[in-house]
């Protein structure tokens, strides 16, 4: 029997695959690098296995044995060594294969047509999470080249039960009105977290198509106006849209991507860092140095740093403001579809849910989880 | 007996994980009316990195026996199986406990506890912080006075994804913990309805286990008068975390992090929301952040004067035994999402 190491098995998706193959009757080890989250799986009476990724040392001992590692770890602060040290470990291990969650981000927050299929060539678009996510997905070509083959499945904004996606979306449209961009007419790209288990067997059960990319989302576009309208309905309530046009928010795209770089240097700049930062000798000299010389600089000199590091001020208009910067809505601006029929004609995917399937299980959840209305 | 006059107990903290390091050991620090003498550990550099965390004078151990010669008391706050005999190593040797909640894995266990600690003469308290909450008294209070008029029924709802992860990792099982997020987290909630209610009489009880620890779980319960109320545990599901009380008179709101007051919405009045807290308690300590404290320094005094805690030994067991109850006409929890686990699954239609 193939034996599967779920790295990441305590997050929203590692969870959902170890239920799966629980039920499954197949033989797996849940591997997290915490317990607190584990719920999901501690249910199931399998020995979760702790693992950090970041002590490379360790790693070898937890996935020895298993002939199938799936990456399903979503850390964005780690996706640098972390990652790294699993794609060595599996490497040396001799794997027989390989199988990692990437995200149709990598195609940037306002992708170009040729994204409708694997063949169009990503583009982070200076969007922080997408560039690491890619430079993952160039990592782990490297390492089906090095003689692991490794498959690559790249899931849209993932719903379902549990799902934080689907569960801040049952909030907007609670809270109301939800800007509808060009009409609501946007393929949502949308994969239901069971199909993207599915997906994850086939990559398992399947004799070819490793070194691939391959997209998981509806198998037919679903526009962003039927989402919309589909939660409400489940939820209980009635929908409330506000008609915005792609030109009005696509300035809020630029935000997003420039927050990634600032929000990194607002840390080193923020008071709790610099506090701690200033009790180390070596540190705290250089900081009195910088700061010195900070304020030896003209005033206009000084603003243009704040400017850059600290500015603009995010203040929130009171009143009726649209949360224009919401990722359901700047989702919606994304034109063009990525179709997964290459995940079905070379992997054999089947998913098992349909858009409305999938929505009769979310509304299962959300009567389940005290979400609906009445 | 004044402050000046009262000997500090002399403290041994046995279990140095993440629940000493954040809330036991900086209580016990913080309290007048307590000496930490003592952090006791199986993983000796684990005890030695909290001594040097709080920069305190303790000495550490790996065993309890170890430490006995410097402890009028003991906090135990070790992985729940191992509550009932480290209990009593420290009652055999005179020594007086506290342990952490749940008390036991099981309730013989706990009743066990409870004769050894009567026939030594030593104490026994049980770790129910919210016990301690100035709200919890109040309505406890109310209810006996029957400011309320007639309960009619309550629904509790404690749910959150994640929390801290324990350092043993006792939690993700069964033989260790007792139980999954029933006795881990909504044990605290049984506690507060059995004192403010009574002991039930009837009970239903559904969670998701598939042989592990469950994450989620629900149930009902009546009591004697045809009170009614419901629970819904989760450590998967973030939840509305509270308690809603119907009364005859008002409906009764009690957030799982409100510690003072209460909030009442009077039947017949809509638009009307009144909150309202006691002066009862311990004047001038603040409830949000000093609540373990508190229970420690309630334990301390009750050594020094003899007289009991507010969650003594067979107080704390109440939880276990309906705990026990429980779990024994557990069902499976329904989750009619789970399509591949369906007699009939769904047709692959996509």
């Amino acid at each position: 029997m193939t034996r599967i190491a779920v790295v990441g098995a305590s997050g929203f998706v590692g969870s959902a695959l170890c239920e799966r193959l629980f039920f499954e009757g197949m033989a797996f080890t849940p591997l997290a690098r915490g317990t607190n989250n584990a719920a999901r799986i501690s249910r199931l009476g399998i020995p979760i296995q702790r693992l950090d990724l970041v002590q490379r040392e360790t790693i070898a001992d937890k996935l020895a044995g298993h002939d199938v590692v799936v990456n399903c770890a979503y850390d964005f602060a780690g996706l640098g060594d972390g990652f790294d040290n699993l794609l060595h470990t599996v490497k040396r291990l001799r794997t027989i294969k390989f199988i990692h969650l990437s995200s149709t981000s990598i195609y940037g927050l306002e992708p170009k047509p040729d994204c409708i299929t694997e063949k169009g060539q990503p583009d982070p678009q200076g969007w922080d999470y997408a560039a690491a996510k890619l430079r993952q997905d160039e990592a782990a070509f490297r390492l089906h080249r090095n003689g692991i083959p490794t498959y690559i499945l790249c899931p849209g904004n993932i719903v379902g039960p549990y799902s934080v996606f689907t569960i801040g979306l049952a909030e907007m449209l609670r809270a109301g009105p939800m800007p509808l961009v060009d009409g609501g007419g946007n393929p949502s790209n949308l994969t239901h977290v069971d199909n993207l288990v599915e997906a994850i067997l086939a990559a398992i059960h399947c004799n070819g198509g490793a070194g691939e990319r391959y997209f998981v989302t509806e198998t037919r576009p679903v526009a962003w106006r039927k989402v919309f309208e589909d939660h409400a309905r489940v939820l209980g309530i009635r929908p409330e849209f506000v008609d915005v046009t792609s030109a009005q928010v696509r300035p809020f795209l630029a935000a997003k991507r420039r927050v990634q770089f600032k929000h990194r240097a607002k840390v080193l700049i923020s008071p709790d860092f610099r506090r701690l930062a200033r009790q180390l000798p070596v540190v705290g000299a250089l900081y009195g140095l910088a700061g010195s010389t900070f304020h030896r600089l003209s005033e206009k000199s000084q603003n243009r740093i704040r400017e850059r590091l600290q500015w603009p001020i995010s203040l929130r208009q009171s009143g009726e403001a649209l949360p224009m910067n919401s990722r359901f809505v700047t989702a919606q601006i994304r034109a063009h579809y990525h179709s997964p029929n290459k995940l079905a004609t070379q992997l054999g995917w089947k998913p098992p849910l349909n858009h409305e399937a999938g929505m009769e299980t979310i509304a299962e959840w959300f009567k389940f989880a005290g979400l609906t209305s009445g | 007996m004044t402050a000046a006059d009262f000997k500090p107990v002399r403290l041994a903290i046995v279990g140095c994980g993440a629940h000493t390091e954040y809330a036991h050991l900086p209580a016990a620090i913080r309290s007048h009316l307590i000496e930490l003498t003592a952090l006791v550990d199986r993983d000796l550099e684990r005890a030695a990195l909290l001594k040097r965390k709080y920069g305190c004078s303790a000495v550490t151990a790996n065993r309890l026996e170890a430490v006995v010669d410097f402890a009028d008391a003991v906090v135990i706050v070790t992985p729940n199986h191992t509550h009932k005999p480290l209990a009593e190593v420290a009652l055999r040797h005179g020594i007086h406990v506290f342990v952490q909640k749940p008390m036991s894995t099981n309730y013989s266990d706990a009743l066990a506890l409870c004769e050894l600690a009567r026939a030594k003469g030593l104490i026994i308290a049980v770790g129910f912080q919210g016990r301690h909450f100035a709200c919890v008294k109040l309505m406890k209070r109310l209810i006996e006075e029957g400011f309320f008029g007639k309960i009619t029924g309550f629904d509790c709802e404690f749910g959150v994804r994640g929390g801290y992860s324990s350092v043993s990792g006792y939690n993700l099982s069964r033989d260790q913990a007792g139980g999954g997020i029933l006795v881990t987290a909504g044990t605290h909630y049984l506690d507060r309805m059995l004192y403010w209610f009574g002991e039930p009489t009837k009970v239903e009880f559904a969670d998701d286990s598939y042989g592990g620890v469950e994450g989620s779980c629900k149930g009902r319960m009546q009591f004697v008068g045809g009170l009614e109320g419901s629970f819904f545990f989760s450590k998967s599901i973030a939840l509305k975390n509270k308690f809603l009380i119907q009364t005859e008179r008002y409906v009764v709101e009690l957030p799982a992090s409100e510690t003072e007051r209460l909030t009442l919405f009077p039947r017949g009045s809509p638009g009307i929301r009144m909150e309202i807290g006691g002066c009862a308690g311990n004047a001038g300590i603040d409830y949000s952040q000093h609540y373990h404290q508190v229970e420690l320094e309630d334990f301390a005094r009750c050594i020094r004067t003899g007289s009991r805690p507010v969650v003594d030994g067979m107080e704390g067991s109440r939880s276990v035994r309906l705990s026990d109850a429980l779990y024994a006409c557990r069902t499976q929890l329904p989750e009619p999402w789970v399509w591949y686990r369906q007699p009939t699954q769904r047709a692959a239609v996509a």
